[in-house]
């Protein structure tokens, strides 16, 4: 029996975003996820791992998988390149957090994402200037706020609930140059369908030219963890973190943030088997 | 939907055993759905054995695994009334295993590597009386999983012969879990493996639970 082809192109691309010292690349799709049906680029999401300057609240689980290295910040994200992540998401409260950042960026030499206060986000989006780095804005207020102060860094649109373009167009306006759109949080239970649905919808619209469309795509997998009680063991919560991370990424997002170094490894080597590398 | 494997050559008191850890994990995580009774032995009297056992103290859905459609006749007649899927059926023996199907009223998966030779299969199966179809493209890795389920899904929108659930055929481990959560991500498969741990179910009962 003689088929159809059922191939399909698309009239735009995703845009691409330098990140870190100039040597990293991310985005860029022209196709749904990883689908060689469609001619899809060969390039995987990359991978950040989250460290904290405090540990107040950190899982306990999780902290177990880094041996003792959590202790210090900066140990924790040289160990993070060590294992293999194609970056590192620095949680940071202190105020000289802006010294902290640059010299992560010169030890590992791996790109940088920094959730803090407004008034940290703003000093290291000021003082950093050899590193471009991810500000990941915790919610729509502080990324508008943010967008006068992004200073060619890249920051994170927090969507919460707001329509992404509106968004996304407001901080354009406001002076924000790099953007990539953050549709709602990573973990499983009745909001994931939610979620894969608008990372879908955003990614095929940006492919269909729908303008402020062509952005990439961040999706938290951390808040994963907070759904199991604290005798979880790191092992499981691994294994739901890697799938959260596997679902966001089949649907279409281009960077996923995890704090487990086994989803780590486990996402990694999902995309690198998706997009064929 | 996901289903685990028992083997025809497994002991009768280590197969009750398995059962019943599998029933817990069903209550637990809502997974393994399914029990597929695979034919190792090659030989109808352990597998007809087996699918007896099996059709007693499993309540969920049962698939015959077997490439022998007078095997999986005889297994039927003892599971009579619970529709189990046969799997097994290729182009060397489409016709025996249609015969079986519509005999027995039970749905039929055909497999074939080419979607091709797949599509020939399911016409040639629905001409003879089959009526629930299952697509078996025998794939072996998560990107190809990926690449053919969304190949089918399109397939489906412009052919009827296309419009039937995907079955997914993997081993064990990690992987394993791996290609089924692949599978469930791209449209809803049913996902035959050899076997899955306890955590394993329980990460695939959770995202089951979540993107459903």
């Amino acid at each position: 029996m003689e088929l159809p082809r059922t191939s399909r192109s698309y009239g735009s691309e995703i845009e691409e975003l330098i990140v870190g010292k100039g040597d990293y690349i991310i985005g860029g799709a022209r196709s749904p996820p990883f689908l060689e049906l469609d001619n899809a680029r060969n390039r995987r999401p990359v991978i950040f791992g989250e460290a904290y300057d405090d540990l107040g609240l950190y899982n306990e689980s999780a902290a177990s998988m880094f041996s003792g290295r959590q202790n210090d910040i900066e140990e924790w994200a040289v160990m993070w390149k060590e294992l293999g992540a194609d970056g590192i998401c620095l949680r940071l409260t202190r105020p000289d957090s802006q010294e902290l950042v640059k010299r992560i960026a010169d030890r590992t030499r791996i790109p940088v994402m920094v959730s803090a206060d407004t008034d940290i986000l703003k000093k290291t989006a000021s003082e950093v200037d050899d590193s471009i780095l991810i500000l990941y804005c915790r919610d729509e207020a502080q990324s508008l706020e943010m967008s006068s102060y992004s200073n060619n860094h890249i920051l994170v649109a927090n969507c919460g609930d707001t329509d992404p373009q509106t968004l996304c167009r407001r901080m354009q306006e406001l002076g924000a140059s790099n953007i990539i759109v953050d549709l709602g949080k990573g973990k499983m239970g009745p909001s994931f369908k939610t979620l894969r649905s608008r990372i879908s919808s955003y990614r095929m619209d940006g492919l269909n030219g729908v303008p402020d469309s062509q952005h990439n795509i961040i999706c938290d997998a951390t808040p994963s963890w907070d759904e199991h009680g604290h005798d979880v063991t790191a092992r499981k919560a691994s294994m739901i973190e890697a799938m959260t991370a596997l679902g966001a990424m089949m649907a279409g997002a281009d960077v996923i943030v995890v704090k487990g170094p086994g989803a780590a490894d486990m996402a990694r080597v999902y995309g690198e088997e998706l997009a064929d590398l | 939907m996901i289903a685990l494997t028992i083997s025809d050559l497994m002991d009768a008191d280590m197969a009750v055993l398995r059962l019943s850890e599998l029933r817990k994990r069903v209550c637990d995580h809502g997974v393994p759905e399914a029990v597929c009774i695979r034919n190792d032995s090659f030989s109808d009297e352990p597998f007809v054995t087996m699918t007896e056992l099996i059709g007693t103290i499993w309540d969920g859905v049962l698939i015959l695994e077997t490439s022998d459609p007078s095997i999986a006749s005889k297994a039927l007649v003892r599971v009579m009334g619970r529709r189990p899927i046969l799997l097994g059926a290729t182009a060397d023996n489409i016709d025996q295993f249609s015969m079986t199907a519509t005999l027995f009223d039970c749905p039929l998966c055909v497999s074939a590597e080419r979607l091709e030779d797949l599509m020939d299969l399911s016409a040639k199966a629905s001409s003879l009386g089959v009526e629930n179809i299952l697509l078996d493209p025998m794939m072996r890795n998560m990107k190809q999983c990926l690449e053919v389920c969304t190949d089918l899904q399109r397939l489906s929108e412009r052919m009827p012969d296309a419009d039937h659930p995907v079955m997914v055929r993997t081993w064990s481990g990690e992987y394993a879990m791996t290609m089924a959560a692949v599978s469930i991500l791209s449209g809803d498969a049913v996902v035959v493996t050899d076997d899955l741990d306890e955590d394993s179910c329980e990460t695939l009962g959770v995202l089951q639970e979540s993107v459903r």
